[in-house]
């Protein structure tokens, strides 16, 4: 099996981070959702799925980064990944419904982007 | 496997300069204490604060809960793998349990700390440590450490702690002794050839930094699924690293104390037989998840089980192993129920959970994280109140000028913990 | 003490007005009670007072949607209103949906509780039953004698805030609202308790139903496209711009079968779409974005299928009972396998 991904992410510390065999492709705005859209788009053009995108238990509704890792190899659109991304997509929409995302401080910034970064790391072997 | 478990009731905590249990009442030994924690240089300070049942105090942030035990006899040492590098197996011989008291550590870990425990009012409806006489160690780490470090101190610490409190029982006369054995599989199956086998799938917290489960000291992100003795658990096999969503928070102490195993244990031999703990992780690869839910299935059909419990630990990322372990036990023949808590959002109006398959058609709720309660202002905070707004479950405004908390019960320790330890559960309207 | 003041919200037909062919008169107000809203006052006693009936009819409801909300809104508002009772509607669709929209507008913009009843059936249900209270209803106005003095209860209850219980308790639908409460037992002995009688083959409750994932197995993916003939069919409201079968607009209770054996691509001056629930000005700007006869006859061409049916089949899907949906489909897609088809691009909007 090929292990080459594409690391779909908000974070600006794994932006600017390298990793073996990944290729980082950064998602602008802060949040989960553009990221999970862009995930999105991949898997429709039949990459695979590789990490759950609703890692960690900070809620949507307050972390602003997130970071998800897919295949670089396209394969037929997996439905069962489509499926599963949609089910993200719709609990995260609860949870960001009719709230804003808050803005940190620096410090509370940076603990928010470290521990999307080691949620995704700590499986990369 | 036999353990004896003998616990001491404790009625009342009082801080002095011995560690003792006299009567029922246990002295802490705080400048024992206070040097034991210090013995870490990732630790600057530490203060030990009383926290009592009825008392008007709130403590936050919450790191972890632990229970004061001691081997007395039998193999290993109580937190097998953590404590003293000691890893030895343990769940059998004697242990007792200074019931009623907790050890629980509070500090600053990341920007988002983890919960609340208020000693009265209506946020102590919703955690169990509210019932508990709790001995809180308050940790301040070096300065610039980095998250990891003091995660890792700040969960050394409680357990050094827990551990030297329960010393003070070792030589003390258990107010009760219940007694567990296991007969091995073979013996259980034919011990009671009628009774249903039923196991306990328990789902550990295994995502990375802060969302971590530790098994003899193992990362849980590490293990594949494995058959382990009840008993082993009330020796503090598996410890807690977990500390981002306090409400669905498994803390030491309910692994210590887990009410699924001591409510099987009390039906067995009786309406069924406990056979034993699967334990399977929660990790974030995709494939991981395959393998271990694969594994899940396959040692519920080697063990013959006729029925497993599944509990699980967190939201979202979870919620998928906790879909796969059931459709994949199910498809085996071999009937589940899940334990779960939901996020139906605010108006309860959304999907409680991240994931569904059909075959999960029995599952027991242990209550929704999104409902809002204010609760009252407490005269006394053990920790400090700064980060009460990006805690989960806080928002901007929840921080009320007098005092009191506006927040989501998401905040509250335990409070939804699906071990199903608590009496909260939710409904459809 | 002061009499609570109720507005009651019925169709054309419930108002005496006309059946069908009256299914398109705009809103109307009328001063106090009228068809059902006397059963209604009946229901409430001396308590309160239904001051005022306001009427609309269900397709003139379902095409101008926005209007007509805002002008009954407007009648509604005028007479101050402390509860806002719609229907019964039953099973019919379209006057469910209605009483749907009404009640939800005026729960929003008046702030005041509003309670409608409706067959389980009526598409109304699903789209509405999180948003207030619809009492279960019979599938006729049969039922009426037995429904009205429930919408009225629970109208009172929610008047005056008692607490509202559940519902089997209170006779309405399920609303799927999750709400905590404290159980007697904790949550692993349940567990325990609920997994023996599963494992005995007892029956037990589950205490979170899982969502509906519907019953149809797909079909076996199809190996070589070029030998297999291929329909389109549609929810999208696509029909001949006269709408000879009179499709309506939402909540449909047929289907229709048009020919575009003579057309490469749909023509807009052929066919339009009468869907109510999307914006159409794409939609009629090029009605091959709906149902996409221009890329299909490319396919065609290329030999990528085997060919293209010469009708297609449409309805509208927005409202439209499950129950409905389903015969359609039984039905239409028997004259698909005689006419030999093999596949159907299905368009959705």
């Amino acid at each position: 099996m090929s292990r080459a991904y594409y690391m779909i992410t908000n974070n600006p510390l794994v932006i600017t981070s390298t990793y073996k065999n990944i290729d980082i492709v950064p998602v602008k705005t802060l949040g989960i959702m553009d990221v999970l859209m862009t995930t999105r788009d991949f898997l429709h053009q039949g990459h695979r799925l590789i990490t759950h995108p609703l890692t960690g238990s900070l809620k949507p509704n307050e972390n602003p980064y997130k970071s998800v890792l897919i295949s670089k190899k396209q394969d037929v659109c997996d439905f069962n990944d489509v499926a599963l991304l949609e089910q993200c997509t719709a609990s995260a929409e609860k949870f960001i419904k009719g709230k804003a995302l808050p803005k940190y401080c620096d410090r509370k910034a940076n603990d928010f982007m470290l521990v999307d970064q080691l949620l995704i790391e700590g499986s990369l072997k | 496997m036999r353990l004896e478990l003998g616990k001491i009731n404790i009625k009342d905590v009082v801080l002095g300069s011995e560690m003792k249990v006299s009567s029922g009442v246990l002295t802490v030994d705080v400048n024992q204490l206070e040097a034991l924690v210090l013995e870490d240089d990732r630790i600057q300070k530490v203060t030990i604060e009383l926290a009592k049942p009825g008392d008007s105090i709130r403590i936050t942030p919450v790191k972890d809960v632990i229970e004061p035990r001691v081997k007395v006899n039998g193999s290993g040492t109580i937190f097998p793998g953590v404590i003293d590098n000691k890893v030895a197996q343990v769940g059998d011989g004697r242990t007792h349990v200074l019931s009623g008291t907790s050890v629980i550590t509070v500090g600053k870990i990341m920007g988002f700390q983890e919960g609340i425990v208020d000693m009265s009012g209506i946020g102590a409806d919703y955690t169990p440590f509210s019932k508990t006489l709790n001995i809180c160690v308050v940790l301040e780490p070096v300065e610039g450490i980095e998250p990891h470090a003091y995660e890792t101190a700040a969960r050394e610490a409680g357990l050094k702690v827990a551990n030297a409190i329960g010393e003070a029982g070792k030589t003390v006369v258990p107010d009760t002794i219940e007694v567990f054995e296991h007969l091995g599989l073979v013996g259980q199956a034919m011990a009671y050839p009628e009774l249903p086998k039923i196991g306990y799938v328990c789902m550990l917290q295994s995502q990375g930094l802060l969302h971590d489960t530790y098994v003899y000291g193992v990362d849980a992100k590490n293990i594949i699924p494995t058959i382990m003795a009840p008993t082993e658990f009330m020796d503090g096999a598996v410890i807690s690293g977990n500390c981002v969503a306090s409400c669905d928070k498994i803390p030491t102490y309910l692994h210590q104390n887990d009410p699924i195993i001591e409510d099987l244990l009390a039906k067995h031999g009786k309406e069924l037989n406990f056979m034993g703990v699967i334990i399977t992780n929660e990790n974030v690869f995709l494939a991981d998840k395959e393998r271990s839910s694969d594994g899940v299935a396959k040692l519920a059909k080697m063990m013959n089980l006729d029925g497993v419990l599944i509990s699980e630990e967190g939201y979202g990322n979870p919620d998928t192993d906790l879909m796969m372990n059931c459709k994949k036990v199910e498809r085996n023949g071999i009937k589940t129920v899940l334990i779960t808590d939901e996020f139906p959002g605010r108006d309860g109006k959304s999907e409680s959970l991240a994931d569904a398959v059909k075959e999960a058609d029995a599952l027991v709720s242990c209550g929704q994280g999104n409902l809002v309660i204010t609760m009252p202002p407490m005269d006394k905070v053990i920790g400090t109140l700064e980060d009460i707004e990006t805690m989960i479950g806080g928002y901007d405004g929840s921080m009320k000028e007098d005092g009191s908390i506006e927040a989501e019960i998401q905040i509250i320790i335990s409070a939804t913990s699906a071990f199903g330890c608590n009496k909260l559960s939710a409904r459809m309207y | 003490m002061k009499k609570f003041r109720v507005v009651h919200y019925i169709n054309n037909f419930f108002a005496g007005i006309g059946g069908e062919e009256k299914a398109d008169i705009p809103p109307e107000m009328r001063v106090g009670a009228h068809g059902p809203g006397l059963a209604l006052q009946q229901a409430f006693g001396e308590e309160a007072e239904v001051v005022a009936t306001v009427i609309c009819g269900d397709s003139y409801y379902g095409e101008n949607m926005e209007s007509a909300e805002e002008e009954l809104l407007e009648m509604i508002k005028e007479q101050s209103p402390d509860l806002f009772i719609a229907g019964p509607a039953f099973n019919a669709g379209r006057y469910g949906v209605a009483c749907g929209a009404i009640a939800k507008a005026v729960q929003e913009s008046l702030d005041i509780p509003v309670v409608s009843g409706m067959y389980e059936e009526n598409p109304g249900v699903d789209m509405f039953k999180k948003e207030f209270h619809i009492i279960k209803t019979g599938n006729s106005a049969a039922d009426m004698r037995h429904s009205m003095p429930k919408l009225a209860t629970l109208g009172m209850k929610l008047l005056k805030g008692d607490l509202i219980g559940s519902p089997s308790e209170e006779q309405y639908h399920t609303r799927g609202i999750r709400i905590n409460y404290f159980n007697d037992k904790r949550g692993s002995l349940r567990a325990v308790e609920m997994l023996l009688k599963k494992v005995k083959g007892q029956t037990y409750e589950t205490e979170y139903p899982m969502p509906d994932f519907g019953q149809v197995a797909p079909n076996p993916a199809i190996k070589d496209f070029t030998q297999v003939k291929v329909a389109i069919v549609t929810s999208g409201g696509v029909v001949p711009t006269d709408n000879p079968d009179r499709i309506e607009s939402s909540s449909a209770t047929k289907y229709g079968i048009y020919d575009i054996s003579a057309y490469e691509a749909m023509p807009s001056d052929v066919f339009t779409t009468i869907h109510g629930g999307y914006d159409r000005t794409y939609a009629l700007e090029d009605i091959n974005r709906v149902v996409p006869l221009d890329v299909m006859r490319e396919l065609e061409k290329e030999g990528r299928i085997g060919s293209l049916e010469k009708y297609f089949v449409t309805t509208t899907g927005t409202g439209t009972s499950v129950g409905n949906a389903r015969r359609f489909g039984q039905e239409f897609s028997q004259k698909l396998m005689e006419d030999g088809v093999g596949a159907v691009i299905l368009t959705s909007t």
